[in-house]
Parts: structure tokens; sequence; C-alpha cells
């Protein structure tokens, strides 16, 4: 079956996603904790400093990844993939636990990509749309630091791709974008008070001003741009 | 409007109807609970989490119908929303420092002991099963002792955010442990374990055993 599908791959042939991931053709899957884009030691600031960073990381990431291993094995779940799994587990009456876990997995892979330091800025043809959904990239800016100010409790702040429309999405608890209908995460802010307490206590504010001077832009463009040509498919 | 026993000592949040909500004394000193709950996260966690939850209510409250009702009557009617949500942290709060004391923790006596063993079969069981409940929690909360008045049985409940056992009326808080972050950051980083090994050397039995006869005495009065 692999030598088949390797030989249409070849012959330029698109097969679609599900069957490129069968489960059973792959070994077991588990999380794991990712590379950094950046180095751990450094801390990212001015947002992060080391001892931060490496609390997010190593210690919250961390658990997650574990605690998802942990509760996967010996179930259904095991040779799954994660959004797979969060898909189906959000439809299991028993299978809270599982999504929660494997939402935050999700969600820290992605936080860490958002980001680089120093920033990076934005295309000028993002630069475009952001003002065409949200008047301007100041404004945007504004407001993804209002909803980040606003969201009780915890959870992530998100700018995604919906319909072709750019709009920011709040997520709670185990919430993660891909659960939504039709959405490209393009750009995530985790608010849970473990990622800035360390280093702002209940400044949440500072913390989210300081973020806005990481984004790492580019891997949003880049995202931004594959999400418009999957949503022509 | 009707007050309950267990709560005159504190929930007297205002003196008359007109006055906006104010944040109450903590019953120690900052530093009292030291070493276990340091006086840096008292600093944080009362003086400014749960001030802003005041200051936030008050704001709300301002020039509408709610300023004219109790704390409890806020919490109990109001819908999903920013009301209810710093409504109801004012009270956890408040219910929280209560539930802590300087040189308290350690095991019940009296009434509370007797319910604890009575419905978990022994306090080791019944702290296994509260250190479980609060670890376990996802996300931000509160674990909880209360009285349940239908099954007549002391039991552990866990709310999410801001969500308290006020609003069932069938549930009698007792005593409540803070599992939000910020609760224990400062002290315990992400060990939210070792933080409820604090709790229990903190936790306020007294309180507890004021809480249950209170309800004893309501249910006396009504029958």
């Amino acid at each position: 079956m692999l030598s088949r599908l390797g030989c249409l791959a070849r012959h330029g042939t698109r097969l679609p996603a599900l069957v490129l991931t069968r489960p059973t053709l792959v070994t077991r899957r588990i999380h794991t904790l990712p590379a950094l884009p950046y180095p751990l030691e450094a801390g990212l600031l001015p947002v992060f400093t080391p001892k931060q960073l490496n609390l997010h990381y190593k210690k919250h990431h961390l658990a997650v990844v574990q605690n998802s291993n942990r509760l996967i094995h010996g179930t259904k779940y095991e040779h799954m993939d994660t959004e797979i799994i969060m898909k189906l587990a959000a439809g299991d009456a028993s299978g809270a636990a599982i999504l929660n876990q494997c939402a935050e997995v999700w969600n820290h892979d992605f936080f860490w990509k958002c980001m680089t330091p120093g920033g990076s800025p934005p295309s000028k043809n993002l630069e475009h749309h952001l003002a065409v959904h949200f008047q301007s990239f100041e404004e945007f800016q504004r407001r993804f630091k209002m909803h980040a100010m606003s969201l009780f409790g915890s959870g992530w702040v998100w700018l995604v791709l919906r319909d072709r429309q750019l709009e920011i999405l709040t997520t709670v608890q185990g919430g993660c974008p891909l659960l939504h209908r039709d959405v490209h995460p393009l750009l995530g802010l985790d608010v849970w008070e473990h990622a800035y307490y360390a280093d702002y206590e209940n400044r949440r504010g500072d913390y989210v001003d300081n973020w806005l001077k990481v984004v790492d832009w580019k891997g949003v463009d880049e995202r931004f741009n594959k999400a418009l040509e999957d949503d022509q498919w | 409007s009707f007050i309950r026993p267990s709560l005159i000592t504190f929930s007297i949040f205002r003196i008359c109807r007109s006055m906006s909500f104010v944040l109450p004394d903590l019953p120690y000193a900052k530093d009292a609970l030291a070493p276990h709950i340091s006086e840096e996260t008292l600093n944080f966690h009362y003086g400014a989490h749960h001030r802003t939850y005041v200051t936030n209510l008050n704001n709300l409250v301002k020039d509408t119908p709610n300023q004219d009702k109790s704390l409890e009557e806020i919490i109990r009617t109001a819908s999903p929303g920013p009301l209810f949500n710093n409504a109801a942290q004012v009270w956890n709060h408040t219910f929280y420092w209560n539930s802590l004391a300087p040189n308290a923790g350690g095991e019940p006596q009296g009434a509370i002991r007797d319910k604890i063993i009575e419905n978990f079969g022994s306090f080791e069981t019944f702290k296994q099963e509260f250190s479980k409940k609060a670890t376990g929690h996802f996300a931000s909360g509160w674990a909880w002792l209360v009285l349940n008045s239908e099954t007549k049985k002391v039991e552990i409940v866990d709310t999410h955010d801001a969500g308290t056992v006020l609003t069932d009326p069938k549930y009698h808080p007792l005593l409540t442990c803070d599992v939000w972050e910020h609760a224990y950051y400062i002290d315990y980083r992400n060990a939210r374990a070792k933080y409820l090994d604090a709790w229990w050397s903190l936790v306020n039995w007294k309180f507890a055993e004021h809480n249950l006869h209170a309800v004893y005495e309501l249910k006396r009065r009504k029958s």
C-alpha cells in the first residue's frame, strides 16, 4: 500500500490528506516536546525572561505532552493524529480530559512558532488584508489586546481566517481553533496565567504589549497564503 | 433579604445599599500565612486580584438596578458574563480567605470531623479525594467542601472560573480552595499539588465547623 501511494505521489497525483496520513501505515504517534525555534536560555525578550520561557516550555508544555500520552495510551486514540483525536474526543462524553490535554499540546506547539526574536513585520499584502478587516494594522493590534484583556479565566486569543475573512477568535479551557468549522489559525496568544505570571504577575496588559513586539508576521503571512490556497479546493 | 448565618461575619460588604462594595479586610496580616502562602502572594492575590474584582463590580453596578442588590442577590440573578464573574469572584475570594488561617491546618475536630468520617470513611480518604479534585481541575476554578442538603452528606465539588456553589441551593459551602494559577504561581509555580499541601497546613476547620453549624441551625429554625 505504501509503495503504491509513493508511486502515485511521484506521478504528482494529489491524494486526499486523510489517505496520506492513515494511522495504520505509520508508527504509533506520541506527542513530544518540539524544539523551540529560538534558544531557550536567552528567553524571548522583551516578552519572556529565560525564567518565564523555561517554566512555560519545560513545565507546562511538557506536562500536557506527558498527560496526553498517558491518557491516550491503550485507547482508540493512541494511533491517531492530534487533530483527529481532538475532533473525536470533542464528540465523546468521556473524552473531555483527552481533549483538554491534546488541545493544549497543539496550542502550545503553535504558540512557539508565532514568535521570533525581535519579531518580523507583516507583508504589505497582509497589512492590506488586516486593514480591510480591522481598519488598520494598529487597530487590529488594539482589538487583539482588548480580547486578550477581557478573556476571563484561562484561554487563548487567535487571529484566524474563516470563510476568507480575518477574525479574532477566543477559546477557553480545552478549546482549540481546529475545533471550529472552516477555521485556519494564523496567530495565537496564550493568556493562561502561567504564560505570564512569573514575569508580569497580574499585569496581563504589559505582557500583551511586549508579545506584540515579537510576533513573527512572516510566519503568519505564510499560513495566511496557504490557508487561502487550501480554501480553493 | 435573608443573609445566611454562616456568612454574617464577613458578608456585610456594604453598610447600606447606596454605598459601593468594599474589599473586606483580610482576617489576618498579609505575612500571617507564610511560609505556606507568602506575603508577596497575598499582596497580589488580595491586593490586586481581589481588589480588581471589587472595583470592576462597582463599575458594573453603578447607575443600574444592581447597585441596590446584595452581593448574593447579584450572584444568584446575573446571567453569565462580567457582572456574574466579578461578583462571584468577590464572594469566592472572601470565602477563601476565611477558609485559611494562621496556626491552623491539620485535622478537624467535632461535628465536621464526624461528618467527614461518616461520609468518606476516614479523614485520610477525604484528604486524598479533595487534593485529587483540586489538583486535577483543568484550568481556572475552585474546589469546595459542601454540605449537600439533598443527600445530607458532605461532598467535594469543583467549579470553573468564577463558578460558585452559591448558585446551587442544595449546596452549603463549608470550605474552598482557589485553584486559579494566580493563587499559587508566585510560591509554587506549576506545582499545584505542593500548593494543596500548603492549603492543608492552613485550612481553617473552625470556619468549616461554624458554617456546618449555621446550616444545622437554619434547618432547625425551618422545622
